[in-house]
């Protein structure tokens, strides 16, 4: 990272261990790293330090992280990366709807933990505002409205390129199918839930290399879909 | 009996009457030849009269009887006549011996019937101890026979019941009542611990109109029965040995359900004491295993000869990789298993397209040393279903699949539309399958393929069957013609509707 500016990270999570570990991987990336080990200094520090991202674990012993989440975001619009443990779609969801930017689930992949804070930064600093989107063999550009994979431009209906449009501009981070839903038919209930998967099953046809094993449009299972920034 | 005493009032008023119809006629008969026969014999008639009816009368018409004989007598042919006055000592005496005579033979006559009557109870009785007994014998547990011993003792006593059992463990009294909830109380608790310990034979104790009787089988004390009569009256004697003999009963009956429990709790305490081993042989080693891998790696991280060698420190990194992995999947199995037990799991449930369901598993299994191929129908159609559930349910069989067969093998994931109604997953390895006769405990919980290498719990099929059956499908196994093992999961298209 070429981090001339060194980002702020807090670190809300009273699990010693756990904190230490993410400030050996923060600060080997070159993040500032803060933290705290309940909810109300973790409030606090927030005010006091204004940080570029905030890690918040949910299982707080002082307050639920739910509801310091939604504290936070009454004033806030700083980036926050929710730590959760095992795979539990409604807390993950409550978490996205309450207002938190992404989710990493403990046991959680260094590497993953990283891709998730730059994104989160990228997003919060309008870093990436540019009308062409580039990942892997897809390239977007959102003026001319042309979608190329593999330098082969390809047609999409006007609902895929909302769809991928939308993806674009949030790639990297987790969008819930009522999100999505919300965006693209302005009704986020659950009778959209099939017409979506079938858009996107449409899409991965038109920009995936393997379809049934997509490597940009990510599903999150049970949560939502995601637009890999650099697949592998 | 109730059937004994209808029948019996209903003769009385005929009685009545046919003491009545016998007197009119025996006077009328006697009344024109009074003079040729004189007074005393007709007298005599009556008596004789009286005697025939004793045999045919109950008591109370026989005396009536005897009363109207001795008036009619004395008004109609004793002087003066048309008076019920009598001069004579001799006609007084007459009259009396008369009266006294009725009444002895009615007496004596109906102690014969009494008897009669007893006996024909008793076998009635008989019988019905007798039902009570059979009743008592299909009873299948402790609460049967209570349920079985209140209809009884409603039936045939008009009584409320309630039972106090001994302690399964300890010599005392349990304090939960069976039988009528509304009779126990503390007092009545109490009254019955204290005949439970004195165990007064026979003798009954009564609380609040409650008859405490303690229960004996072979001389042991089982506990205590308590009885409430209707209107609060004890039965006479008769009655009391008719419902000692359900009181027997009663107590072998429980005594027998209460040694059949004892053995039944043995059993399940022996076989889950098993099971709790099998669990903590098989449990303890899978987790010490992987901690073992970490320490050791920690230790070469420690020291200074291996970890500056770059080459050794990667494979010790991928060695704690693989250890914390394995850890991870052992917990989460056992967190799963535990959450499917406890039935507190709660299913998201979502339109669900396979496509996505074997992107996702794909993504998160990583299969390396296996070559993996995926065949899906066209246009299959989406389900109603948990995919994270589902996920789960494929990983483990696939992660099987790669931990049971050679290396560079194929590892086949086939999605079919097998009928209007159904998918099949089915998931198909080049291994060497598995030996037909352990097929059908496969996934039975905890159990291993005797033989297998270590590296599992013998849960993830388990838990992969209890997926596919929360979704209304089934999970199946069978041995390839061609070579290797194939697991099936079937899944409903409709389970739920579709939104």
């Amino acid at each position: 990272m070429e981090n001339s500016v060194k980002y702020k990270v807090l670190i809300i999570d009273d699990e010693q261990p756990i904190r230490r570990l993410l400030r050996m991987t923060l600060e080997a990336n070159d993040y500032k790293v803060l933290e705290e080990g309940n909810a109300r200094e973790g409030l606090l520090s927030v005010s006091m330090n204004k940080p570029d991202v905030v890690l918040l674990d949910l299982g707080l012993p002082d307050e639920d992280g739910l509801a310091v989440l939604q504290k936070l975001r009454e004033w806030s619009n700083l980036p926050i990366i929710v730590l959760t443990v095992r795979d539990d779609e409604s807390t993950k969801i409550a978490a996205l709807d309450t207002g938190a930017d992404d989710y990493v689930t403990k046991p959680f992949n260094t590497g993953e933990l990283l891709a998730r804070v730059r994104v989160a930064i990228r997003h919060s600093l309008r870093l990436d505002e540019s009308p062409v989107f580039i990942s892997g063999d897809l390239e977007i550009d959102l003026n001319t409205r042309i979608v190329k994979v593999n330098h082969n431009e390809v047609k999409l209906t006007a609902t895929e390129f909302s769809l991928l449009t939308l993806f674009a501009r949030n790639a990297g981070k987790v969008l819930t199918h009522s999100f999505i839903s919300q965006k693209i038919w302005s009704n986020p209930y659950s009778s959209n839930a099939q017409i979506l998967r079938v858009h996107i099953a449409q899409l991965r046809k038109k920009i995936e290399k393997n379809p049934s094993l997509p490597a940009l449009l990510i599903t999150e299972p049970g949560v939502g879909y995601r637009l890999k920034i650099n697949p592998a | 009996m109730s059937r004994v005493h209808y029948m019996r009032k209903q003769n009385t008023a005929l009685e009545f009457l046919a003491a009545l119809a016998t007197t009119i006629f025996v006077a009328a008969v006697c009344y024109p030849v009074q003079d040729s026969i004189g007074y005393q014999s007709v007298g005599l008639i009556f008596l004789m009269a009286i005697s025939i009816l004793s045999l045919f009368l109950g008591r109370a018409a026989l005396i009536f009887a005897a009363i109207l004989n001795f008036g009619v007598w004395n008004f109609f042919f004793i002087q003066p006549l048309y008076t019920f006055r009598v001069h004579s000592l001799h006609d007084l005496i007459a009259l009396f011996t008369n009266l006294i005579v009725a009444i002895a033979a009615s007496a004596l006559i109906n102690r014969i019937k009494k008897s009669q009557v007893t006996m024909l109870k008793s076998q009635e009785q008989l019988e019905l101890v007798h039902r009570f007994l059979e009743s008592l014998n299909d009873a299948i547990s402790i609460k049967d026979v209570v349920k079985r011993v209140e209809e009884g003792i409603k039936n045939n006593f008009g009584a409320d019941v309630v039972i106090y059992l001994k302690q399964k463990a300890g010599q005392g009294l349990d304090q939960r009542p069976f039988g009528n909830q509304d009779l126990h109380s503390v007092q009545l608790l109490h009254a019955a611990r204290n005949a439970f310990i004195n165990q007064r034979g026979n003798t009954a104790e009564t609380l609040d109109h409650i008859m405490i009787y303690p229960l004996v089988e072979a001389r042991i004390p089982i506990g205590v029965i308590g009885i409430k009569f209707e209107g609060n009256l004890l039965p006479k004697d008769e009655k009391m040995i008719f419902l000692q003999s359900f009181i027997t009963l009663i107590a072998s009956a429980l005594d027998r359900e209460m040694n059949i429990d004892q053995v039944k709790e043995k059993e399940i305490t022996l076989q889950s004491e098993k099971l709790f081993q099998t669990v903590l042989n098989s449990v303890s080693h899978e987790l010490k295993t992987p901690i073992a891998i970490i320490s050791a790696a920690v230790a070469n991280l420690n020291d200074v000869k291996t970890s500056s060698e770059p080459g050794l420190r990667k494979q010790i990194g991928e060695e704690l990789e693989i250890a914390s992995k394995r850890l991870n999947h052992l917990v989460e199995n056992i967190l799963d298993m535990s959450r499917i037990d406890s039935g507190l799991l709660r299913m998201n449930m979502q339109v669900c397209d396979m496509a996505d369901l074997v992107g996702v598993v794909y993504n998160d299994l990583k299969i390396k040393d296996h070559e993996l191929r995926i065949e899906m129908d066209e246009n299959l159609p989406f389900i109603r279903a948990d995919i994270t559930l589902l996920k789960q349910a494929m990983i483990n069989i696939l992660h099987n699949a790669v931990s049971y067969t050679p290396e560079k093998s194929m590892i086949l994931i086939e999605v079919r539309k097998i009928s209007p109604d159904d998918i099949a997953i089915k998931i198909k390895d080049e291994g060497p399958g598995i030996p037909e006769q352990f097929l059908p405990r496969l996934f039975e919980k905890f159990y291993r393929v005797p033989g297998t290498r270590s590296g599992g719990t013998g849960l993830g099929l388990t838990i992969s069957r209890a997926i596919a059956e929360l979704h209304g499908g089934t999970v199946n196994v069978r041995n390839r013609p061609e070579g290797g093992l194939e697991l099936i999961i079937t899944l409903k298209i409709n389970h739920g509707e579709l939104s």
